[in-house]
């Protein structure tokens, strides 16, 4: 069927467009995607240690019975598995925190790799640091 | 239909049309200015383009040495004085472009470098590695979008222009988007749509290079000149046509036969692979008719060996070489040479021009590669086309600015009646109900075919004879072809017969032309005639469409300073 | 009868039945055909109404960007080979509004595009015209910014970039990497004036560095880089700014 195209004057609507839904589960149809979600989510283990170790340090400042009851809590079983999960997120958060900074700070003349190697001498010193003023006392 | 005003309309948005649009935005911004592209201006052919742009810069080089380059190169077809304006306002545009952002390459100063490049007697070649043509055409599209007052139709098609007695009054127009035509009225016209490398089969042409402004102009009544003059540059990479910039022979690539001989010193023994284009293609299809080239499965060629450059230097001069090999050939430079062999890519010819772009009807212009000065005669010299955009799109741009305020527009009635001309013949010829037999692919296919191997780099008079009989039988057949997609919305059916159409016209004209230049000019070589004959050629052709079919005039070419002369590398 | 390979190829055509669908064809097989040379194929052979952009074929002018089996993939140098003898999936790219078939609607890439100011900006404006000679810039200076010159605008970051799909409002990577490449630029004095807009909540502070766009970027622009340091930036000037109380 042919129509005339001179039929149709130039004020008519703009063509439909097709516009493609984001389902909620976008995430998980691409690597990329999930491990980003992963990183993100890392996050919320970071905080939940921080608050850990608060909590941990209000008990140390509430006497010795006090102390001893909290780190019960802490040596519990499903407390370490707890703690194990909070390390691998932090411990994910770190080296992409570490590839990231590289890649932003390693503009020319420095390189990313040199600035992501830099972030991990300076987490081992530190860490090394901690290990034996903890070791110490 | 619609009727939408404006002052100018550059119809192209590559190098050409947004040095125009930017020109016109800058001095005169209370003109109406719109660009009409067929594609978002950043896909024009100009962002392609690799090599560099020439122009006089460094203290050891001066205007009338690049002038003689180019009449030289010409074949002494170029207009002089054409020839001595460009020269000059080149010096001025590679630096306007600076200014806009471009990203020359440098030198240690901090100055913008030059290279050397074919044909050229001086360093002068300036160059953004070798992706000049990318860098030039983003630079002007982004500081074009610095004019708040320049508008732009993105995606529509120019399917005619309505001329009312010898007068532009606007173009009847498609917006592809909506499948709609309107009118878009206007004062002055400036074309800048390219040269017409889609009708070869064998290309370093996009897609979207179909002689579009030069069919527009010619049926309008406006001659279209030296359109025989088709340039074959010589590296177009094997399998696809797809161009191996000239620099990589300007940084020091040799050329080399079979017998690992570089056989350009038996052709240009003191320019070498430097020659220009036409030059070294011919002797790359010579060693091939010799015997002398490879063989593969993707036909003859010949080597381009970079790989005595180093990997440095072909990563900070040719990086685009590199990746293009990478990605089109499947082989590294850096170890390997590059099969190449001569491909179809620029249109010397074109709307007929002067020096400020202006056609002999009142408001219409052309500039770039669709336009004919003419500066480069039979024959371009590479790096002077993206230079060519600069100068002739800022003088068409201000030369259409000047006539606005001194033209008289069209009457709203007489546009429409020529409009709905127009759509009448749009209407019968491509719009057909399905009836017809043929697919515009076919024809097509069979064109690229007829213009590859008769109208191609060696021309005889049986060939050309042949080629002007075969699309004469494919211009019939088009009248029957099958248009399947009846919707409107980016119907790509219509758009391409239409483009199919303007290239059939142009191809006629350029066959035609080549039988009757019985010489070897430029980029224009016949077998049969192998001597450039100045007593009886010395002129451009000059081709107008009439009822008959087209009818070639000569056009005197102008000669200020130098006399032609033996054309010796 | 030489070897085959199918492609699901989506079609949308507004003016007829509005349906947004699949549709399977199967092509003879060729060891060095890109997907374009696919399209062509059928288009040229078995359906004249297949509508897809393209031009250059040399992975340059950015037209040809599309979906290849859920990767935002430049058609004309993504080769069949890579997917051989499996089927290949061809989608319009992600994230945009579709107008027919492999066709999407860029327009809302080209506002935010001149929003950004991509232009030389100098204090002086008549330096900006000033033709009697060149601004001088060394290759080291070139170095900072020229990455970004890279861009070909094929928009194949926007369909990587979840925050865009999301939210159509973000900027995005194409664009606030041009911002970057004219912030650094040393000819350019006009750091201030596309602060407004790359700062914005819509501007850099969006982006939650998926990095996709990097890994998609045919050119190797390295958006992602680019949004990030745009953030330092940005920062580091309103801390700036709120110690001196300057802008």
């Amino acid at each position: 069927m042919a129509h005339s195209m001179n039929s149709i004057s130039g004020k008519t609507e703009a063509t439909k467009t097709y516009r493609r839904d984001i389902p909620n589960t976008w995430w998980l149809k691409k690597g990329s995607y999930f491990l980003f979600i992963l990183r993100e989510i890392s996050s919320v283990f970071v905080a939940l240690y921080a608050i850990f170790l608060l909590i941990q340090l209000c008990a140390l400042s509430g006497g010795q019975e006090r102390y001893e009851s909290t780190a019960a809590v802490f040596k519990s079983g499903w407390m370490i598995i707890l703690h194990v999960v909070i390390w691998v997120f932090v411990m994910y958060n770190m080296v992409t925190w570490f590839r990231i900074s590289g890649r932003i700070f390693g503009a020319k003349p420095l390189s990313p790799v040199l600035v992501t190697i830099s972030n991990y001498i300076i987490w081992l010193i530190v860490s090394i640091g901690i290990i034996f003023l903890l070791l110490k006392g | 239909m619609d009727v939408i005003n404006h002052d100018i309309l550059i119809v192209g948005g590559g190098g050409a049309g947004l040095r125009a649009a930017i020109e016109i935005s800058k001095s005169n911004p209370s003109l109406k200015t719109a660009v009409v592209s067929k594609v978002y201006p950043m896909r024009s052919h100009t962002v392609a383009a690799e090599g560099g742009s020439a122009a006089v810069l460094k203290e050891d080089d001066n205007h009338d040495l690049h002038a003689y380059d180019t009449v030289k190169g010409s074949d002494f077809l170029a207009d002089q004085d054409a020839v001595e304006v460009f020269v000059r306002d080149a010096t001025r545009e590679v630096v306007q472009i600076e200014r806009w952002g471009c990203p020359w390459n440098r030198e240690e100063d901090g100055r913008i470098a030059t290279r050397w490049f074919g044909g050229m007697s001086r360093k002068r070649t300036l160059h953004a590695a070798d992706k000049t043509g990318f860098h030039l055409l983003h630079a002007l599209f982004q500081t074009s979008l610095k004019y708040d007052t320049l508008m732009r139709y993105d995606e529509w098609f120019v399917a005619a222009l309505l001329v009312d007695e010898g007068k532009l009054g606007g173009v009847l127009a498609l917006d592809t988007r909506r499948g709609v035509f309107s009118i878009l009225a206007a004062k002055a016209v400036i074309l800048c749509t390219g040269g017409v490398g889609r009708m070869y089969a064998f290309t370093s042409n996009a897609g979207i290079k179909t002689g579009d402004g030069a069919a527009l102009a010619y049926r309008a009544g406006a001659p279209i000149k030296d359109m025989e003059f088709i340039q074959f540059h010589p590296s177009g990479l094997l399998r696809t046509g797809i161009l191996i910039t000239e620099a990589s022979r300007g940084e020091g690539g040799y050329l080399y036969n079979k017998d690992g001989k570089r056989f350009m010193e038996n052709y240009a023994p003191s320019k070498m692979e430097l020659a220009p284009r036409d030059i070294v293609s011919r002797s790359i299809i010579e060693e091939i008719l010799a015997g002398r080239g490879f063989e593969g499965p993707y036909g003859s060629y010949v080597q381009l060996d970079l790989r005595h450059l180093g990997e440095a230097k072909i990563m900070e001069k040719l990086p685009m070489v590199r990746e293009l090999c990478l990605d089109f050939a499947g082989m590294d430079p850096v170890y390997e040479p590059i099969p190449i062999r001569p491909t179809m890519h620029y249109t010397m010819g074109g709307v007929h021009t002067d020096k400020d772009g202006k056609t002999p009807i009142a408001g219409l212009y052309a500039a770039g590669e669709g336009g004919c000065v003419s500066i480069h005669g039979a024959n371009r010299l590479g790096s002077n086309s993206l230079t060519e955009l600069l100068v002739f799109g800022a003088r068409a741009g201000r030369s259409a600015a000047e006539y606005v305020p001194i033209s008289k527009p069209c009457s709203s009635e007489r546009l429409q009646s020529l409009a709905k001309r127009e759509m009448d013949i749009i209407q019968k010829r491509y719009m057909q109900p399905g009836n017809g037999k043929e697919k515009a692919g076919a024809i097509l296919a069979d064109l690229r075919k007829t213009m590859d191997e008769k109208v191609g780099i060696y021309r005889t008079d049986d060939g050309l004879k042949d080629a002007v009989q075969i699309i004469q039988r494919l211009k019939e057949r088009f009248t029957r072809i099958r248009i399947t997609q009846q919707s409107k919305v980016f119907n790509t059916e219509l758009t391409g017969a239409m483009e199919l159409d303007n290239m059939l016209e142009i191809a006629h004209v350029i066959a035609m032309n080549a039988r009757i230049r019985k010489e070897s000019r430029g980029g224009h070589a016949r077998k049969d005639f192998p001597k450039r004959d100045d007593e009886q050629f010395l002129h451009h052709s000059l081709v107008f469409k009439t009822p008959e079919g087209p009818k070639r005039e000569t056009f005197p070419v102008t000669i200020t300073k130098w006399k032609p002369e033996e054309r010796k590398y | 009868m030489g070897e085959e390979i199918t492609l699901n190829i989506t079609r949308y055509n507004p003016d007829k039945d509005g349906k947004y669908t699949t549709q399977r064809y199967s092509i003879p097989y060729k060891n060095d055909w890109s997907i374009l040379d696919a399209l062509n194929y059928v288009k040229a052979e078995l359906d004249g109404s297949l509508t897809y952009r393209w031009s250059c074929r040399m992975a340059v002018c950015g037209s040809c960007g599309m979906m290849v089996n859920g990767t935002p993939r430049l058609t004309c140098s993504t080769y069949l080979n890579e997917f051989y003898p499996k089927e290949i999936t061809i989608e319009p790219l992600a994230n945009f509004p579709v107008i027919r078939d492999l066709v999407v609607d860029i327009n809302d890439f080209m506002a935010k595009l001149k929003s950004a100011k991509p232009w030389i900006i100098r204090k002086n404006k008549r330096d900006e015209d000033d033709t009697s000679k060149e601004y001088l810039q060394t290759t080291g200076q070139m170095d900072k910014y020229y990455q970004q010159t890279l861009c070909i605008n094929c928009t194949l970051c926007y369909a990587a970039c979840p925050v865009y799909g999301l939210h159509p409002d973000f900027l995005g990577p194409a664009v606030i990497a041009l911002g970057h490449r004219y912030n650094k630029d040393s000819r350019d004095e006009g750091k201030a004036d596309r602060r407004e807009v790359l700062a914005s909540e819509h501007g850099v502070w969006k982006c939650t560095v998926v990095g996709d766009c990097t890994e998609v970027c045919p050119k190797h622009v390295d958006p992602s880089a680019a949004i990030q340091r745009t953030k330092v930036d940005s920062a580091i000037n309103w801390f700036f700014s709120f110690l001196t109380g300057r802008k």
